[in-house]
């Protein structure tokens, strides 16, 4: 097995994982919030506001232009 | 609007003028859209409670310290719904996921060869070929850009 097959069982783990939270988050969980709850946290904080639109901008020339 | 716009920049080549320009435009709007609608915030906020009420829903104000609580016995629906509390349970979760995603991004980004060791980005590119994923990929990146600046 070479490292490719390695990360890319990393990644689908990785999603599985995001996705299974976002499920039960969704359905059964009272306790577990979904990630967009988290999102709205911290939207409420004017510093990680910002960070975020800083984040995103970066994100989207990254994968978009460069 | 947001389809198209997707659409257009799926046709673009990275590394190319229009490729700049379709996300520059955005990245640029989103700013500008963001740093307006603080302004507006402030001055309804001078004007007081009377002329406030345009703002949209209450959030705290410029320098607040408020960015949520954690709710110790593990949550209420309405809590939940509102945002304003973080279980103990949704910090250790998604804290472990996120933590462990940024742990193998960079373990993947300081080893070489990049096929050995593919990053989030290069599965972006990899998977970019298909028209339809760069399509989804720039409208979903867009709408984050609205909800962030509607925030």
């Amino acid at each position: 097995m070479s490292w490719r097959w390695i990360t890319l069982a990393g990644w689908s783990v990785l999603a599985a994982v995001i996705v299974a939270a976002e499920m039960v988050a969704h359905t059964v969980g009272r306790r577990l919030q979904g990630f967009e709850v988290i999102m709205v946290v911290l939207a409420r904080s004017r510093a990680t506001r910002v960070a975020l639109l800083l984040g995103w901008g970066w994100l989207g020339w990254h994968l978009f232009v460069r | 609007m947001l389809l198209v716009w997707a659409w257009l920049d799926a046709h673009t080549r990275t590394f190319t003028l229009p490729a700049e320009l379709s996300a520059g435009i955005a990245i640029a709007a989103a700013y500008a859209a963001a740093y307006a609608r603080r302004r507006h915030r402030l001055r309804a906020a001078e004007r007081g409670p009377g002329g406030s009420r345009s703002t949209g829903p209450s959030r705290p104000e410029p320098g607040g310290t408020e960015p949520g609580g954690l709710d110790g016995d593990g949550g209420d629906s309405t809590s939940s719904r509102s945002g304003s509390l973080l279980t103990r349970r949704t910090l250790v979760v998604w804290g472990t996921i996120i933590a462990i995603a940024v742990a193998w991004e960079l373990f993947t980004l300081f080893h070489l060869p990049r096929h050995l060791y593919p990053t989030f980005s290069s599965l972006y590119v990899a998977a970019s070929r298909l028209l339809a994923v760069r399509v989804v990929a720039f409208a979903a990146w867009l709408a984050l850009g609205i909800w962030i600046v509607r925030q």
